[in-house]
């Protein structure tokens, strides 16, 4: 839920609980240091080479709609279009996606709920596509993703309970 | 959750244990990590005895056995005891814990089991009691932390116990 707040007469700012701000920069300005930490650990997901940005981004996706949330302030890792973007909730059956897409995809979902409970067989059909760098990649890309979402609807950000 | 390593990675020690995990196969995610971990215990406001309650706290949600068992050396310099280390990890209301602590274990549970329900009354005991700076870092760090433990779990090999080891703040 927004917090509107009355600033001058005639005036109003919309913010969070936290802050007066609704997107992460301005609600973390705070913590200048740390925000751009967390935020340059986000940006080397989109520089590193072992699992396609596009990859990634479908995962971030697929992880939001696991959240119940569109996170349409956190920036994409790359561009996906509205059908493949559309197509995601049946990606097991979907001919839009590609067998490193499907390999991650179920990573993400399985990962989502409970990493303990990945199997071996799950990490090896991700190694066969992108290799044990790759791995690694995904499941550090799928850490930062989860926390940006948890952060977004922990600080409200905008207006993710509205 | 499996005790196989899933990654076989064998740099030469470089005595940075984050530098010489399976973290080390990705430069380009490899520095921003380390440099995100430094700035979560360096550069808040929350000292580390408290960062050290909220670190416990995820690792016994998340079920990581290193994470769980290992204690930061300035998080004990800080005065974080035993007693509210294993505490952070019981469920139960825990009396050797302040009211502070409890309160800020709250929060953790929050990020940690429903991010999008944060109740109003438990949104004005925080503010009443942190300032929104310490939970802005709780929160950037409970964020790091929950992503460290999931990554370590993920990635295979867990023992089923290990020893309290206390350790340093990578450098």
């Amino acid at each position: 839920m927004l917090a509107i707040t009355q600033v001058k007469k005639g005036q109003t700012a919309v913010m969070t609980w936290l802050a007066p701000a609704t997107d992460f920069n301005g609600t973390a300005a705070g913590l200048p240091a740390l925000a751009e930490a967390h935020l340059q650990l986000y940006r080397s997901l989109v520089h590193q080479q072992a699992v396609p940005a596009f990859t990634l981004e479908l995962c971030r996706l697929r992880l939001a709609q696991l959240h119940g949330t569109t996170a349409q302030w956190l920036p994409p890792l790359a561009a996906v279009e509205e059908d493949s973007a559309g197509a995601l909730r049946q990606w097991p059956a979907h001919a839009s996606f590609s067998d490193t897409d499907r390999a991650c995809l179920d990573f993400a979902e399985v990962y989502a709920i409970d990493p303990g409970a990945l199997s071996d067989e799950q990490a090896d059909r991700v190694k066969v596509c992108v290799g044990e760098r790759g791995l690694v990649v995904l499941i550090e890309a799928l850490g930062v993703l989860d926390g940006a979402l948890r952060l977004g609807l922990l600080w409200e950000l905008d207006g993710e309970k509205a | 959750m499996s005790g196989k390593s899933r990654v076989n990675y064998r740099p030469e020690p470089s005595g940075n244990p984050v530098r010489d995990s399976a973290l080390g196969l990705e430069p380009a995610t490899l520095e921003p990590f380390l440099a995100l971990n430094n700035a979560v215990w360096q550069a808040g406001p929350l000292p580390p005895a408290d960062l050290e309650l909220a670190r416990l706290r995820n690792a016994h949600h998340v079920g990581c056995v290193f994470c769980k068992n290992v204690r930061y050396d300035l998080a004990r310099a800080d005065g974080l005891t035993e007693a509210e280390a294993q505490a952070a990890g019981s469920q139960r209301l825990e009396t050797s814990l302040s009211g502070r602590q409890q309160l800020l274990l709250d929060y953790c549970d929050q990020y940690l089991r429903d991010p999008a329900g944060l109740a109003a009354d438990l949104k004005a005991k925080l503010l009443a009691t942190f300032s929104v700076e310490e939970l802005l870092h709780l929160s950037l760090a409970l964020a790091h932390f929950n992503a460290f433990s999931r990554c370590a779990v993920a990635l295979g090999g867990m023992p089923d116990d290990m020893p309290v080891t206390e350790i340093s703040l990578p450098a």
